[in-house]
């Protein structure tokens, strides 16, 4: 089995290496903003579907990390991978007060704080012109070449995996999961919660705000409206529990299936996006509210003849 | 500032916070019969204001003739979604997530279908231009005829939840499931009329909010924001509490507006919630019952 999936990620690995000497501009265009997605995923289902914390404000994140990029390349001239990594870092600096204050609320006043909080930021980002170009937003030299930005993205989703991965077998993720299925319970078992959903808060932060900086480079232009796509946010979720939230694969899994079916079948109607990504959103819930990947793995199982196995990521959320 | 700037501000602040009252009152409802929190509410609540919109535009009627259409709108679809949808969910630990999930996924079908019908831009009804002048102070024709519809709306919802059979059946089922159930209260139907019920008062906020504000297809989380932040600050179930915390975030806005921006009284909602959740998390009523 360990053999099997280190194969499988070589192949993977030298798959993505390969891609834009083989593939077209399209193709690479299209794995780029498929692993954007991802890595917003990836976040996501670190606070989300491990912690059980469910953030719908995401995208403060990324907006902030689009901005981050924006600033410093239009007011410091400092080359963009620095502007990527300044946004991941602000972004960390600010979940730390952010989830202080944010993760004592729990369930519904989790969600809508966090869901509040992305319009202040959007509400501060077009009110604070001086600094992020209000409302016109600031324009950016247009990008030579779409590869560096491409391996950038491919890199955060590797590691979205390993960290996810690190995480789920550690002390620190079986933690966060104890969280998720009954805070109350582990707490009294002498878990710190306060400190490790902080952690994870933190952790999760990252992710979106490299995925925001990467993207706006890649868009050349940002303004409050495209810093703060809801879009992103509610796609990201679909993709994570497409795949099975709460499982190391769920989120590229979820993103590559959502992604090659969006661009298959429904790119004819891109008026009707967000009425299809929040249909399939209630259709995975109703029929397949594990995901894709406990119903494989239950799959693979049985047909080699074993009991499934039932480990905390198998317990419906 | 001037005095009579102060009053005429304290006078358009409870104006809008009528409106809020109503808003609010369907979320409050829902919540406290179900726990869940219905994150399509604001964009129920845009979705009548388009429609009162595209009809008034199209027949000029009376944008007040169309609260019973823009609250069957609403209702039926809330109803739909609670018989369909939200009440299919499995009733295990992880109900109140599935159903906040999917009920941010009604709310993007929602948003989508205006953009389709109505297009990307902000609308708003001319009715009623003017104002009346009263004591020196201005009441906008518009702002009083729709605080005054969400009184007389908020008094027949008191009076239907204190007086019929299945409103003492809904407040039955929010102070004890199982009591009620045990007592011959059918729960699931009772769920399905409140979320029903729910989303009907979010449509009759639509129809009033768009006679006072310009209305766009994106503009619903912020009023799902602030229909929570009303039901957080005064607490949740309580009827005066709903209120007052509406008029509190009413006059709040309307002083941030003037004292600083529009744009900054847009974040007020959320900085109320915020301060009332860590300082007092059981809202004024809270207070008032230690």
């Amino acid at each position: 089995m360990k053999k099997y999936s280190l194969a499988v990620l070589a192949a993977g690995i030298l798959f993505v290496a390969a891609l834009p000497h083989f593939g077209s501009d399209y193709l690479v265009g299209f794995f780029f903003s498929t692993f954007i997605f991802v890595t917003v995923a990836y976040g996501w289902n670190l606070i989300s579907g491990y912690t059980g914390y469910l953030s719908f404000g995401q995208m403060s994140f990324f907006g902030l990390g689009a901005y981050a990029l924006a600033i410093a390349v239009f007011r410091y001239h400092l080359p963009w991978p620095v502007g990527v990594l300044a946004g991941g870092l602000l972004a960390a600096i600010l979940a730390v007060p952010l989830g202080w204050l944010m993760l004592r609320l729990r369930g519904p006043y989790f969600a809508l704080g966090m869901l509040g909080f992305v319009q202040i930021l959007s509400t501060v980002s077009s009110a604070w012109s001086s600094f992020t170009g209000g409302g016109e937003g600031i324009y950016l030299p247009p990008t030579a070449s779409l590869r560096p930005l491409y391996y950038a993205a491919a890199a955060m989703v590797f590691l979205g995996i390993g960290v996810t991965r690190a995480i789920e077998r550690s002390a620190f993720g079986l933690r966060l999961q104890a969280i998720r299925e009954d805070e109350l319970a582990a707490e009294a078992m002498g878990v710190e919660t306060t400190r490790l959903k902080l952690q994870a808060f933190v952790i999760a932060s990252v992710f979106p705000a490299i995925a925001g900086g990467l993207y706006a480079w890649r868009l050349s232009y940002i303004d409050p409206s495209s810093a703060f796509p809801g879009n992103y946010e509610i796609q990201s979720i679909l993709m994570t529990i497409l795949g099975g939230a709460g499982t190391i694969l769920g989120p590229l899994v979820g993103g590559l299936t959502l992604s090659v079916l969006s661009e298959v079948i429904w790119a004819r109607f891109a008026e009707l996006h967000l009425l299809l990504v929040g249909s399939l959103i209630i259709l995975v819930l109703l029929f397949m509210p594990e995901g894709m990947i406990p119903l494989v793995r239950r799959f693979l199982a049985r047909r080699r003849g074993r009991v499934p196995k039932t480990g905390m990521q198998e317990v419906r959320r | 500032m001037d005095f009579s700037i102060f009053l005429q501000l304290v006078v358009n602040g409870l104006l809008v916070g009528g409106v809020y009252g109503l808003m609010s009152l369907g979320i409050n409802l829902v919540w406290g019969v179900m726990g869940v929190i219905n994150l399509a509410h604001g964009d129920l609540i845009m979705a009548a204001g388009f429609l009162t919109f595209w009809i008034f535009t199209q027949w000029h009627v009376n944008p007040l003739l169309l609260l019973p259409a823009g609250m069957a709108m609403t209702f039926v679809v809330g109803m739909l979604s609670q018989r369909f949808l939200l009440g299919r969910l499995p009733q295990d630990r992880g109900a109140i997530k599935s159903s906040l999930l999917m009920t941010f996924g009604i709310s993007y079908v929602v948003i989508n279908l205006a953009q389709l019908l109505w297009g990307n831009e902000f609308q708003t009804v001319t009715y009623l231009a003017g104002s009346w002048t009263l004591g020196g102070l201005d009441f906008a024709k518009a702002r009083t005829v729709a605080f005054l519809a969400a009184g007389v709306i908020t008094t027949f919802l008191w009076l239907f939840l204190q007086y019929t059979n299945q409103g003492r059946a809904i407040r039955a089922v929010s102070q004890n499931r199982d009591g009620a159930s045990v007592c011959g209260v059918d729960n699931g139907r009772i769920q399905i009329a409140s979320f029903a019920l729910g989303a009907g008062l979010a449509g009759a906020a639509g129809v009033l909010l768009v006679m006072i504000f310009a209305i766009s297809p994106s503009m619903g989380s912020g009023y799902t924001i602030r229909s929570f932040a009303v039901t957080v600050i005064g607490g949740l179930g309580s009827f005066p509490g709903a209120l007052c915390g509406a008029m509190i975030l009413g006059l709040a806005e309307v002083f941030t507006g003037y004292m600083v921006s529009a744009q900054v009284a847009n974040g007020v909602a959320f900085i109320l919630f915020l301060v009332v959740l860590l300082v007092l998390p059981q809202g004024l009523s809270g207070m008032f019952r230690r």
